[in-house]
């Protein structure tokens, strides 16, 4: 099920009323069916996968549990991990590695014969398999105890906000939660909707909009000059931000309606002033997944410069095949493995050396300008269907910028102006938050009356501008 | 009962007054916007008179993508090509009768007809949620009392449409504002209509021409056999005798496809489809059946089993208006 769907619109409030309605004791199963049938809105069989890795993770922790040793925990973590990461491999790279495999040995006049899998992607099925496997590695490690309710553990695993898309929760961090009796508080639900309501507008009314354009260029930037290809390529930037965040907004805001506290997963990333400042603001649960289960473990940064740069680089590619099967991913993970490395450099010669610490308004910006567009430029690798295709769209760019407009780059001129007058509303409230904190807590300083004005405007914004079309979320496919 | 629990009523009593009155304010103000948005927009954009083709148009081709993408207006003098993506038989006779009453110039129409223009698959698509909600924001203007209660039937998604064309609700208001705007900066024409469609180069060669896939979309529904539509047929017959009643002659072109997905099509479709055409032939004179689906082409003339690219759009259409011109001269 879509969070942009009437179908959600409907589902969600009933879930709601019904939740609070419902004894505690009750909930967890109200929860568990509405993630199930929200899963399998998408597709029914698939949700065997999600049953399977939470009865695998559900005995690998209780079993876990009752071995004091570490080593006998570890085979029961080997256990947990070969399934997950087994299905995950089988769903999502089988493939590509094979397809790679066949391509290597047929240089070497060797023909395997792997037949290609002809099976659809899971939707989500990296987000609920790291989430799950956070769980067993962090039982193995002695940081929790198993759960022992079922239910309770196979709702953490599907939990519907965040099912799908994230944010990856740890366990540390949801499942006492399912335990706490949630009262209905008017704050959390207030905040919860208001969550959500921006986070439609960034779905419908930009991510979506700017989607038509981008489309339509990438998919044969062959055909287009550097001009429309250089809006397609920073457009994309503010689609992927938009649409992903939105998820994540809807998510957060779903679960707030519930009573529950989802981690944030989006800290206005485009106002980063590096690139280590930008991985702390995006996707923020996948990168402290990376950082405390694969970094960390690698050494972190308590090693040589050199194993530093190297589990940096190991880290980077790992984040991006996660992402998906494609030397696409591969190097936009290398690129932005190498612009840390480079801003870590700088900044351990700066404390060696010069010891500067601008904090100049016209430098900050610069700082923002330059990562910004450091991390457009690696989304071309990201969105382009193969590495040719990337190359390509560089060079045409390069290659010189004639400005004008054309409605059949898939926007109008009323669309573009839509676009862009949106994106300066949502650059407008980042600002705001940058400066000024939290705009919700600024809006409570007025009337009722200016509220309602305010969240009724917009409401009708979102549903006369945005496009209802039911768009998937492009972090779906990961 | 806790104080925690009498707080949290308390707060859901308060929670719900508020959102009442939220929702009375919101139904207040959209309630104006509607009226506004009806009389400015909405009436502007269902105004018919924008609708005149160019004085010389005599042939206006019609029909799904097999025309949109297969026969090429620009190969013939004083013709236009209409057709649209995913378009049923019951959009093309009203997008017929809205051009055509409009343009009496109009002599010969050129409509595709594939095997699996008749099947309850095509029918189907009048039903599903998503395919209700393509074709009323494309065609809702449109619609006659016939086809709103076709595609009401139990779909919240026509709703929607309703509540935009009928009500003046701004739902998706900015899908209509570029041809509001238009029509009043005199820009406007035939081809902005959201039902126009019209041909469409598809330059890419060969992308696939495995035709299992088409096969199952057009005839079966899981691994079943769909029936002929009768509502498609109706439809059918709706369009030849509409043109018969206005003198115009009418080129039913079954478009070419690959060798294998002609042999793919089980048989029943082709009688079928024979029948229905040998039926219409002796009641209307003005039909003309031009059945092209075993043509040979080379491999660059297809997009994919059952489409043709540019290069087998230019090398078709040539052949196809030289076949209706001879017919046109006996």
């Amino acid at each position: 099920m879509l969070f942009n769907s009437l179908r959600y619109l409907i589902f969600f409030p009933v879930i709601v009323f019904l939740y609070y309605l419902l004894p505690h004791k009750y909930r967890w199963a109200l929860l568990l069916a509405a993630s199930y049938y929200f899963y399998m809105c998408w597709r029914v069989e698939y949700a065997l996968l999600i049953v399977t890795s939470t009865l695998v993770d559900y005995a690998a922790g209780i079993l876990m549990s009752k071995e004091s040793e570490k080593r006998k925990r570890g085979k029961y973590l080997a256990l947990s991990l070969l399934v997950n990461l087994g299905l995950l491999f089988v769903f999502k790279y089988y493939n590509f590695v094979s397809i790679n495999l066949i391509n290597l040995f047929a240089d070497y006049n060797i023909f395997l014969n792997m037949p290609e899998l002809k099976i659809l992607l899971p939707v989500g099925i990296s987000f609920y398999t790291f989430q799950t496997l956070s769980y067993t590695i962090d039982i193995y490690k002695g940081r929790r105890r198993a759960e022992r309710h079922l239910g309770i553990f196979a709702l953490y695993v599907a939990f519907f906000p965040q099912l799908v898309a994230g944010p990856i929760e740890r366990s540390t961090h949801l499942l006492p939660q399912f335990r706490q009796q949630h009262q209905f508080r008017y704050r959390n639900v207030s905040d919860g909707l208001k969550l959500m309501l921006w986070g439609f507008f960034k779905k419908v009314v930009i991510a979506d909009r700017l989607a038509l354009l981008v489309n339509t260029i990438y998919r044969d930037p062959e055909h287009y000059s550097g001009f429309p290809l250089l809006i397609a390529v920073y457009f994309f930037s503010f689609q992927i931000f938009c649409d992903f965040s939105a998820y994540s907004d809807i998510a957060v805001g779903s679960a707030r309606v519930l009573g529950y506290d989802l981690t944030e997963n989006f800290h206005r990333p485009y106002f980063a002033r590096n690139i280590k400042e930008f991985w702390h603001r995006w996707h923020i649960s996948l990168t402290s997944w990376f950082r405390d289960y694969v970094f960390i473990p690698l050494g972190g940064n308590r090693v040589s410069p050199l194993q530093f740069y190297y589990n940096i680089i190991v880290v980077f590619l790992l984040s991006a095949f996660w992402h998906g099967a494609n030397w696409t991913f591969l190097f936009w993970g290398f690129l932005h493995g190498i612009y840390y490395i480079f801003t870590d450099l700088i900044e351990r010669l700066n404390s060696k050396f010069f010891h500067l610490n601008i904090q100049n308004r016209v430098i900050k910006l610069f700082d923002v300008l330059l990562t910004f567009h450091l991390v457009t430029f690696a989304w071309i690798f990201f969105r382009a269907g193969s590495l040719n295709k990337a190359f390509l769209i560089i060079r045409k760019i390069s290659s010189g910028i004639k400005i004008n407009w054309q409605d059949a780059w898939g926007l109008t001129t009323i669309q573009l102006t839509i676009a862009l007058v949106s994106l300066a509303i949502m650059l407008g409230v980042q600002i705001f938050q940058e400066k000024r904190g939290s705009l919700r807590e600024y809006i409570l300083r007025y009337p009722l009356m200016v509220r309602y004005g305010i969240y009724l405007a917009l409401i009708i914004y979102i549903f006369s501008a945005g496009l209802f079309t039911n768009d998937k979320f492009l972090y779906f496919q990961f | 009962m806790t104080n925690s629990s009498i707080s949290s009523s308390r707060e859901a009593g308060l929670f719900f007054r508020r959102l009442a009155g939220f929702l009375l304010l919101s139904l207040a103000v959209v309630s104006l916007l509607s009226i506004l948005c009806y009389h400015t927009v909405i009436k502007t954009i269902k105004d018919d008179r924008h609708c005149l083709l160019p004085e010389n148009t005599e042939m206006l081709i019609m029909g799904d993508s097999h025309s949109m993408t297969g026969i090429m207006p620009d190969e013939h003098i004083n013709t236009l090509n209409s057709a649209k993506r995913a378009e049923i038989l019951p959009m093309t006779y009203l997008k017929l009768r809205f051009y055509t009453e409009n343009n009496p110039q109009i002599k010969y129409i050129i409509l595709s007809l594939g095997y699996h223009s008749l099947t309850w698959n095509r029918e189907e698509v009048m039903y599903l949620p998503e395919a209700v909600s393509y074709y009323c924001d494309n065609y809702f203007q449109l619609y006659d009392k016939e086809m709103r209660q076709l595609a009401s039937t139990g779909q919240g998604t026509y709703y929607l449409s309703w509540l935009k064309f009928v009500v003046g609700v701004p739902l998706e208001l900015s899908k209509n504002i570029s041809q509001y705007l238009r029509i009043h900066l005199g820009t406007f024409n035939y081809s902005y209509y959201p039902f126009w469609g019209g041909f469409t180069e598809m330059e890419a060669p060969v992308i696939d021409n495995n035709s299992e896939i088409p096969i199952h979309r057009h005839f079966f529904r899981y691994s079943n056999r769909v029936e002929m539509s009768n509502i498609m047929i109706d439809y059918f017959e709706r369009i030849i005798k509409y043109c018969n009643e206005r003198g115009i002659d009418i080129f039913v072109v079954n478009t070419p496809v690959v060798r294998e997905y002609f042999e793919k099509v089980p048989e029943g479709y082709k009688s079928g489809m024979d029948r229905v055409l040998d039926k219409m032939s002796t009641k209307y004179c003005n039909l003309y059946y031009l059945d092209y689906s075993q043509m040979e082409m080379p491999g660059t003339c297809w997009l994919d089993s059952d489409h043709l690219s540019i290069e087998g759009a230019k090398k078709f259409s040539g052949i196809l208006y030289k076949e209706i011109d001879r017919l046109n001269k006996e």
